[in-house]
């Protein structure tokens, strides 16, 4: 096996969503990432394409970089499309010169990488998508403000924790639910067992 | 080489969106086509456009009288060349393999599932 994907910190993942984040300042609408239009400025095509194609995949990364496929069926469903999208384009930003190669080495292909490659290259994206839709410093700020108006209403603060996050998602960052969880676990702002107990047990995968 | 008056016309009408600042998604809602058919439109498929289209897009873009002018012309050179399909655009299918997926339940994908996915991708529009 002669790729290697060295993995990154969420420290390294964080300075590379703020760095995109910066540069694309006129594509945010409020908290919301205009994902689509980053996309369209990298000179990336976004193709819809229907047939099926969601049984085997939401969205990839084509090995032409000029083109991100989506499955037709998640169009319309715009928190999970967008979540699609920017991970397909953490994906050509952490692994660059994937796409710059004229042919992929070998054991690159999604199909020959060990179980763990795939862990670790996947777990990046998903870090790195979080971190594009949610920008670290706006979700922070956001989380404690919707936090301190929600704390009088409720002593439940698993109750206070699902309500916030919901708000988060759905009023302030267009994304699921699930990944405004996510993101508030990579920020420390809730914990794992909060995440599990609030999120992963509640809502079948 | 010339290009494709067809595809000429695919690519003004993706400047001309993008200059409104209008997603591909708006857009196509907007004038009543899917998704996956407004990507080909772009491409130069122009087959998905048919009279309600050719109301809409001026509309949609609030083009003026000569952008109209010019997107009436420019649609009929793209209509009377030869046609292009999806597959012609793409001689090379490996263009389109996956490389990186966003998959169901985070699935790592096989070979056969690669080929299956070429296969839709592939596949004209329904």
């Amino acid at each position: 096996m002669s790729y290697t994907y060295k993995k990154k910190t969420p420290e390294q993942l964080e300075a590379i969503a703020a760095g995109i984040l910066a540069k694309k300042k006129d594509r945010c609408n409020g908290f919301v990432v205009n994902i689509e239009g980053i996309i369209e400025d990298c000179d990336i095509t976004i193709l819809p394409r229907s047939n099926g194609l969601h049984q085997w995949v939401y969205g990839y990364a084509a090995k032409d970089p000029h083109y991100i496929i989506v499955a037709e069926m998640i169009v319309g469903s715009l928190p999970t499309y967008r979540v699609v999208l920017a991970e397909e384009l953490s994906h050509i930003v952490l692994e660059f010169d994937l796409w710059t190669a004229d042919k992929l080495p070998e054991g690159a292909h999604c199909h020959e990488l060990t179980p763990e490659q795939h862990d670790e290259i996947e777990d990046n994206a998903d870090y790195l998508s979080c971190a594009l839709l949610c920008a670290k410093d706006h979700f922070s700020s956001q989380y404690h403000r919707r936090k301190s108006e929600a704390q009088p209403l409720s002593n439940d603060q698993d109750r206070i924790t699902r309500v916030v996050i919901d708000q988060l998602a759905k009023e302030d960052f267009g994304v699921m639910p699930m990944l405004a969880a996510r993101r508030a676990v990579q920020l420390g702002l809730i914990t794992k067992d909060s995440y599990k107990r609030n999120f992963l047990d509640r809502i079948p995968l | 080489m010339n290009t494709s008056p067809a595809k000429a016309f695919g690519r003004w009408l993706r400047l001309q969106r993008q200059a409104r600042q209008l997603t591909a998604r708006e857009f196509a809602i907007a004038i009543g086509l899917a998704s996956a058919e407004y990507a080909e439109v772009e491409l130069g498929i122009v087959e998905w456009i048919t009279d309600a289209q050719e109301q809409l897009i001026p509309k949609a873009l609030e083009f003026s009288p000569q952008e109209v002018a010019a997107f009436e012309s420019s649609l009929t050179q793209a209509r009377e060349a030869t046609p292009i399909t999806f597959e012609s655009l793409f001689k090379d299918r490996d263009q389109l393999a996956p490389v990186r997926a966003c998959t169901p339940y985070r699935k790592q994908l096989t070979e056969a599932d690669r080929e299956n996915i070429l296969k839709a991708v592939f596949a004209p529009l329904r």
